[in-house]
Order: structure tokens, then sequence, then C-alpha cells
């Protein structure tokens, strides 16, 4: 890709930073949630919100979206950044029930209105959120979507938003802590996170080997970025039952 | 009553561990330090891409393996537990019961893989007996410590732990 052409620096650093824009305003809003909220919300869920907004950004800012750009492995960072370990970070950080607390009485009800209504009820069915996760995966490698999005930047854009947005659904109907009154019930969960496991491990495997991808990237970056995807996937798995584990069994947060 | 309070978490505790002291030796070994993969002891070298093949299936079976264990052992807990469930992540049972779980899990695989089929080894080389060894001490001690921690939560039931107490 070609750099825009620009004058001055203040443009350039502009251009650099633009991308963080989105999770550093996801990071003030919270805080300033936090600061209106009386009644003492939990220090760990403002680190979580904090860390996965944290996440986000680098993953957006040059080091690493320029290392993308590069590489397949770099793309592999920050696909594990967007679309993992940012979106649980977020989720556990509960920003719905802190919105809700935040929030005068009857805007609180008409946002409790539309998590019971008839689209979260779609959004958040087991079939639905497996295929606008994994599903997505095999529409990316097995297609030539993603040499597309290499040299489209909407595109490229449109996948990461995709990546992050289905990644926060994930972790928010598996491991919660937010509420989801249709959210599945354990052993549903269960059975989701494996499948969601089988079919990433299988496609880091597809990819490790070439069998039926289209990726047009040299061998050896190829290994490389199946190699973290299979076993970054894995850390960030686990640590999504770990999560799953607290919020099915521990106390939840009291939200109105 | 008092005394179903902690084999309850048992099975789930063990199964749970096995499966996470995979997940480490799986992340950590193979991948990480890559000293041995399944077969690597066996004619099937990790340096030819035969070999290779082979051993990327083989650790391929132990990843859906250690998976199972993980998602098992928390479907079990869950069916156990149910809505039951306050203090149970602070309670030293589960805890121990799944260092239990971890501890058999090296002393199984390490007599197993390292000693009966010798499949591969820890650290292949010269040393390899002593990593293999150490392998099953640590095992053992996770075993042992997992015993003890559960023990003391037996002794600590009444009133000081919500999960254990005689009300579950």
């Amino acid at each position: 890709m070609t750099p825009l052409a620009h004058g001055g620096h203040p443009t350039g650093v502009a251009t650099t930073l633009a991308p963080a824009a989105l999770p550093a305003l996801l990071a003030v809003g919270y805080v300033l949630a936090v600061r209106r909220d009386g009644r003492g919300w939990p220090r760990h869920r403002t680190a979580a919100f904090l860390t996965g907004a944290a996440l986000l950004a680098v993953a957006l800012l040059p080091p690493v979206s320029g290392y993308a750009e590069r590489s397949f492995h770099g793309h592999m960072v920050q696909h594990l950044l967007l679309a993992m370990l940012g979106p649980l970070c977020l989720a556990l950080g509960a920003p719905v029930t802190l919105l809700l607390r935040a929030l005068p009485v009857r805007r609180a009800r008409q946002i409790t209105r539309l998590l019971r209504g008839r689209p979260a009820r779609l959004v958040t069915h087991p079939l639905v959120v497996l295929l606008l996760n994994v599903g997505a995966l095999p529409a990316l490698y097995l297609t030539p979507l993603y040499t597309a999005t290499t040299t489209s930047p909407p595109l490229h854009h449109a996948v990461h938003a995709h990546f992050v947005a289905a990644g926060y659904l994930f972790a928010w109907v598996i491991a919660g802590p937010d509420p989801a009154p249709h959210r599945p019930s354990v052993p549903a969960r269960l059975v989701m996170l494996g499948v969601a496991i089988a079919v990433h491990a299988t496609l880091a495997q597809l990819i490790y080997a070439g069998v039926a991808v289209h990726l047009d990237v040299p061998a050896d970056d190829r290994r490389a970025g199946a190699d973290l995807m299979y076993y970054g996937g894995d850390i960030a798995e686990l640590l999504l039952a770990l999560a799953m584990l607290t919020s099915a069994f521990g106390r939840t947060v009291r939200s109105v | 009553m008092q005394t179903d309070a902690r084999p309850r978490l048992t099975a789930p505790g063990i199964i749970l561990g096995i499966g996470l002291g995979g997940f480490l030796d799986g992340i950590l070994l193979h991948q990480l330090l890559q000293w041995h993969h399944m077969l690597t002891s066996t004619s099937y070298s990790a340096d030819t891409v035969h070999g290779l093949r082979i051993n990327t299936l083989w650790d391929g079976l132990f990843h859906t393996f250690t998976w199972l264990a993980v998602l098992g052992g928390l479907a079990l807990l869950y069916s156990r537990v149910g809505r039951d469930r306050s203090g149970l992540l602070s309670s030293r049972s589960l805890w121990g019961w799944v260092l239990v779980g971890w501890g058999l899990f090296n002393l199984v695989e390490g007599v197993v893989d390292h000693h009966v089929l010798g499949i591969h080894h820890v650290r292949g080389g010269p040393h390899q007996l002593a990593w293999d060894l150490g392998f099953l001490a640590f095992g053992a001690l996770l075993t042992g410590g997992g015993w003890l921690l559960q023990r003391g939560a037996a002794e600590l039931r009444e009133g000081a732990e919500p999960y254990d107490a005689a009300d579950r």
C-alpha cells in the first residue's frame, strides 16, 4: 500500500494515531461512568476493560498494524488481539452492567428491553454466534477474501470490525458477566466452545499444511502464522473457559 | 450432609486438572520449548517431513484429548454443582483435586509414554532418564500437595467455606 500524501507532521501523527481513537474513546467513557457510580464498581472490572481497550489499541497502532501488512504472522498477531484477547477483556469489564447503573432508570429500562427483545434473542442463538464467530474464519482463509483485504482498505477495516464485534459477541455469550436474557445454558455453551475450538484448530492445521487455503504468502510465514493461531488460540480459548467458570459458578455483579 | 460435600468435587476436579496439566505440557514442552513431540523417540523423528507430519497428527490427538478433559471436567462440575455454587471458586477442595489431576497426568503420562512405551522423553539426550524421573517427582509432588490441600478443606469445613459447609 502506498502511504497517503500529506503535508506537515501533525497530519502524519494524526493519521498514525487515528485507529486507536475508538478504543481510547471507549476507555474514557468507561472511566467516566465508573467515576459517576457511587456504589463502588469492582476494580478488577475496570482493569479488565482498560486492558481490553489497550490490547485493541496496540493491535491497531503502527508497530503491529505495519507488521500485519508485511507478514501473515503479523496478521495473526493482530487477529489474536482483535478477535480473541481484546474482546474477552472488554467483556469481562461488564460494560453493559456499568451502563445500566450509570443511566437514568428510564433509559436503563430501554436497554434492558432491547436485550430481552427478539433481535437479541436471534444474535445470541448458539448457531448464529458460532456462524458469526468461527464461521467467518473459513470465509476469510479458504476463499480469496484474505488476499482481497490486503489490497482494499475498506474491506480490511470491515474485516477488523467484524473480528472485534464477533469476538465480543462470543465472549459475552460464553463468559458474561453482563446480562444476556437469552444466554444459552452452561452445557450448550460448553458445546459451543468445543465447536469453536475444533474449527479454529482444524483451520490452523489446514493453513499450516497449505491445504485448501487461498493464501498468497511465503510458506515459512504461513506456517509461523498457523502455529501462532493454533497455540495462541488455545491460550485465548482456555482463558475464555476459565472466565466462563468464574461467571457460571462465581458471584455475579448486581446490575440495577 | 457433611460427608458428601467433599467427594462431589473429586471427579470434576481431577478431570479438569488432567486437562490443564496436559495443556501446560502441550503448550510449554511441545510448542514453546520444543523439547519433544508425541513420538520423537520412535522411528518418526521430528527431523523428517514425514516424521513431523505423524507427530503433528499425534500432537493433534493429544490436543483433542486435553480439550475434551477440560470441557468434560467443566461439564461434570456444572452437573454436580448446578446453581448451588457460592464460594465454589475459592474452595480448597476444588483446587486441591485439580492439583491431584495435574499430578496424575504427569505420573500416568510419564510412566506410560516415557518409561513403558518409550515413545518420547521429556528432554531426549544424555540425561533423559534424569528429566523423566524429575517429571515423575514433580507429578508426585503435585498429587501429594493437592491431596493435602483438599484434606485441609475438610477440616476447615465448618462455617469457614460456604461451598464445603454442611448445608450444601
